[in-house]
């Protein structure tokens, strides 16, 4: 086995100047120092960023295979902090429609990803799930914190209604959490699509394993059930992106690819590439999405090849690293998830 | 003065453009406070968070032009109904 000692002792800059000022053979080991600190760095940024901070009262080690969800009524205010607790794990339904729905919400969502990819819970631990409703005045938004909460505005009725009516919605707010504790992708570019692309994703086989939908009954529409007049008939559309609403831009393959400094890179808007991606492979090989597809996208997002700033080819290449692994070079699954990258020109191989 | 609200979850980018004279007096002075400094809220925007909103505002005053910028939840409470207010008057830019 061969150490580098020098490794993190010395800072890059000094090793840079030690290779320019050394024999070629001092040289070489130098920048093989320096490649592996480099390496060593950027995981030890990665898994610092992946520390999701859990919420308080959070420790409590439970048996998987059940959720433990908390809700909280923020009363309109814009207060970042829990408010009050309205109903937590086991109690019974409220008066309150919104408080049902987000509870609800999350224990489907939990049923997915435990029932079909064995995960407990955001951080495959048991994490406690804690939705925040009714936040702010008429906020037409839902979001996840980055520390363990999901907020969900009740919406103004024009753009948006009560969040929490949408299961793809709390579906999709939750998987930024699970994203956040696996890839961790960053939030710009085309990782940030990747990372909305995921919580769409998953948000949407969330509400296909629930009502028992195959792909192709499904409408693969984001938010249908949350948006007002002004945003209906939906948010997006994985099976037609830039279809979904009067305002909607998404671009359904590479040569319509977004480059804009708005929303982080066009987060929301060239998500629609790998959405219209997953879309065309579920529908390929018909079925429930959530088997074959949803395996193959879990497998993927757990990937540590998949890291922070992973890019679209990347990311498309090991899908179909995972669809040749797990069912055959030849088979009918990873000729699926080939097909899905070809319809939006993105290079798999 | 005017108003860029973008992100949430559904990426809509919403702007306003108002004369701040049409204001109520409490949030014409909270603009006119924004021209002589930035505020800040006593939330912290974290990395990982997701679909949380982004504010914009550029406040014009006797030729010059001030650019004041929050994260969700970075908001200020003072702010917050400026920005409520604004955002009622935006309306989508794509």
């Amino acid at each position: 086995m061969s150490h580098q000692p020098l490794s993190c002792i010395l800072s890059p800059d000094l090793l840079h100047k030690l290779a320019l000022d050394t024999t070629a053979k001092h040289r070489s080991t130098i920048l093989n120092t320096l490649e592996l600190d480099q390496s060593f760095r950027l995981r030890r940024a990665e898994l610092a960023a992946r520390q999701v901070v859990r919420p308080l009262g959070s420790m409590s080690a439970g048996v998987g295979g059940s959720p433990n969800r908390s809700i909280y009524d923020q009363r309109h205010s814009t207060e970042n902090a829990p408010g009050t607790l309205v109903r937590k794990e086991g109690q019974g339904p409220v008066k309150d429609v919104s408080i049902n729905q987000a509870y609800d919400g999350f224990g489907f969502t939990y049923k997915l990803y435990w029932d079909i990819f064995h995960r407990d819970s955001i951080d495959d631990q048991g994490m406690p799930i804690e939705g925040l409703v009714h936040y702010g005045d008429a906020y037409d938004n839902a979001f996840w914190d980055g520390a363990g909460h999901m907020f969900f505005g009740d919406g103004d009725g024009q753009l948006l209604t009560d969040t929490t009516k949408g299961l793809d919605v709390i579906g999709h707010e939750l998987t930024h959490g699970v994203t956040q504790h696996e890839a961790n992708l960053t939030y710009s570019g085309q990782s940030g699509a990747l990372n909305e692309s995921l919580s769409d994703v998953f948000g949407s086989l969330v509400k296909q394993y629930h009502l028992k939908q195959t792909a192709a009954k499904a409408d693969w529409l984001i938010g249908k059930d949350i948006v007002g007049p002004q945003l209906a008939p939906a948010l997006r559309s994985m099976k037609a992106p830039g279809t979904a609403n009067q305002y909607d831009d998404q671009p359904a393959d590479m040569d319509h690819y977004v480059h804009t400094s708005k929303d982080n890179g066009g987060v929301h808007t060239n998500s629609g590439i790998p959405n219209h991606a997953f879309y065309v492979t579920a529908t390929t090989l018909g079925g429930k999405a959530w088997m074959a597809p949803g395996n193959i996208w879990y497998d993927t997002l757990l990937d540590s090849k998949v890291t922070p700033r992973t890019t679209f080819t990347l990311f498309a290449a090991v899908t179909l690293r995972h669809a040749r692994s797990r069912y055959g070079t030849t088979s009918k699954e990873a000729q699926a998830v080939q097909a899905g990258w070809n319809a939006v020109k993105v290079r798999a191989r | 003065m005017k108003l860029v609200r973008s992100g949430g979850l559904g990426g809509l980018e919403m702007v306003a453009t108002v004369d701040a004279a049409d204001l109520p007096t409490d949030q014409q002075d909270v603009a006119s406070t924004l021209l002589a400094q930035d505020l800040r809220g006593p939330g912290t925007s974290r990395p990982g968070g997701a679909d949380q909103f982004s504010y914009q505002l550029e406040i014009q005053h006797d030729g010059h032009t001030v650019l004041r910028h929050w994260d969700e939840p970075e908001v200020p409470e003072t702010v917050r109904p400026l920005l409520t207010s604004l955002t009622r008057q935006a309306k989508p830019s794509r």
